[in-house]
């Protein structure tokens, strides 16, 4: 199971950040560091579909639709998240969308994850307007996971977290993403020590492999 | 019939711009030129409309009709672009296509359907038209404008959407609602105002000009429905076609 990428450009009105790119994500923890400004969230909300690209890119040599990435390529953005009024109706949203109806809900992982990620202290019927930023990022995170999508895309997902809830969160992403492929960016040291393989993004362009 | 004005009328109507000229001379507003240009292109056009009406009415042919009717849409939705300020690709060919569709539906029923008609008669149909059209182009101004604002101002949740397996037309769902309201109120708020606070423009032209008051007041209401069906048809096809390009405009248009 891999993601192929080839030929890829992308950037904001006409001017490109990223321009023909060619790279090869595996299943697994795949880490993206990189200095800011080379493209890293581009590069992701792109693949997403949230932008328009050129390029061709192949998930087990298929090539992808967008209704198909719509379906099974999830993405967790950096901040401004969506919200619903409670906890539990924010997590759930997604499910009420076209292209997830197939899903369902799984209660045990988002108790599991819920407790995992130190966010206990709250009924799910908690307002979100009571949340910090940094839980407000686990509750998009946990929203996120579980659409168990075939491949997960995070920007920094642990950027307003302590050490110790990072560490659950990267130890968990590892666990997860055996199943899938998942492309992390982040600045974190800690995600450096759970990854299965190391991207670097400079900011002219181009990718190396670590 | 109504009581003919006259040349010296329309002078003294001038003299009463005096008043304009006056509070912004005294306030120091620096507007006495847009006032003198906005007032003369007032006269200019309405004089030329009169003009051409007289001609139109006379020679009555539906494709020149029909010419006049496209013409007066595409004008409108030239003024859409400019007011509402928003720079996107082919946003005149999206106005122009919500305001024509909406129009011709609204148009075809209280043509042939409420009026009796049975062809495109210009002395019906340039006025009704008119009417329409030109609430339609107020409130598609208002409307496309809201949408784009409100896009710019909550970028990030469309995008979060977006990232969770949302289409651009359920990731804007939220800013969809908003944009509408903003677009229809002024159109009902003045239909609830009609009769107490005001009368309108066109019942107050029949009744001067002889009509019945009954019938004026049965043409006023039947307008009055007409343009909210429009206004209302219109922003719902301008916004569906703008939401259903949300990715391009994320992505070129610098929002």
């Amino acid at each position: 199971m891999c993601l192929f990428i080839e030929n890829f450009s992308v950037g904001y009105s006409g001017k490109y950040t990223l321009k023909d790119l060619t790279i090869k994500f595996s299943k697994g923890f795949n880490l993206i560091i990189g200095d800011s400004g080379s493209g890293k969230t581009t590069f992701l909300k792109a693949l997403c579909h949230l932008l328009d690209y050129k390029g061709k890119i192949y998930f087990k040599d298929k090539r992808l639709s967008e209704a198909w990435v719509r379906e099974n390529c999830k993405l967790m953005i950096q901040s401004g998240y969506y919200t619903e009024e409670t906890i539990i109706s924010t997590v759930k949203k997604p499910f009420e969308l076209k292209y997830n109806r197939g899903r369902t809900f799984d209660e045990k992982m988002f108790r599991e994850l819920f407790s995992l990620f130190r966010l206990d202290k709250f009924s799910s019927n908690e307002s979100v307007k009571r949340l910090s930023g940094g839980e407000l990022q686990r509750i998009a995170l946990i929203r996120a996971l579980l659409l168990k999508p075939k491949i997960l895309l995070a920007d920094e997902p642990t950027s307003n977290l302590d050490n110790k809830v990072s560490k659950e969160v990267y130890r968990f992403l590892k666990e997860y993403c055996k199943s899938r492929v998942c492309i992390i960016v982040s600045h974190d040291p800690i995600a450096k020590e759970f990854s299965d393989k190391l991207f670097y993004f400079s900011k002219k362009g181009f990718v190396d492999y670590g | 019939m109504a009581k003919p004005i006259g040349l010296n009328g329309l002078i003294i109507s001038y003299l009463v711009l005096t008043v304009l000229f006056a509070v912004s001379y005294m306030e120091k507003l620096r507007i006495e030129k847009d006032i003198f240009v906005s007032y003369l292109r007032m006269s200019v056009q309405l004089f030329l409309a009169g003009f051409v009406l007289i001609y139109v009415f006379k020679i009555d042919n539906t494709i020149i009709n029909v010419i006049i009717f496209l013409f007066m849409i595409l004008f409108a939705s030239r003024i859409v672009v400019d007011r509402s300020g928003v720079k996107i690709k082919n946003a005149t060919l999206f106005i122009f296509l919500s305001i024509f569709i909406s129009s011709v539906v609204v148009l075809v029923v209280l043509i042939f359907g409420i009026v009796h008609l049975h062809k495109l008669n210009a002395r019906y149909f340039i006025p009704l038209a008119g009417m329409v059209i030109g609430n339609s182009m107020n409130s598609t101004a208002i409307g496309i404008e809201r949408f784009f604002s409100k896009i710019k101002d909550n970028r990030s949740k469309i995008e979060d959407l977006m990232g969770l397996g949302a289409t651009e037309e359920e990731a804007v769902s939220f800013v969809k609602g908003e944009a509408l309201k903003a677009a229809l109120l002024p159109t009902f708020a003045s239909a609830s105002g009609m009769g107490i606070v005001f009368l309108p423009g066109m019942m107050t032209g029949q009744i001067l000009s002889g009509v019945d008051p009954t019938q004026a007041v049965y043409y006023q209401i039947v307008i009055v429905v007409a343009i909210g069906a429009t206004v209302c048809l219109s922003n719902y096809i301008m916004i569906k076609i703008l939401s259903s390009r949300l990715k391009f405009y994320l992505t070129y248009s610098g929002i």
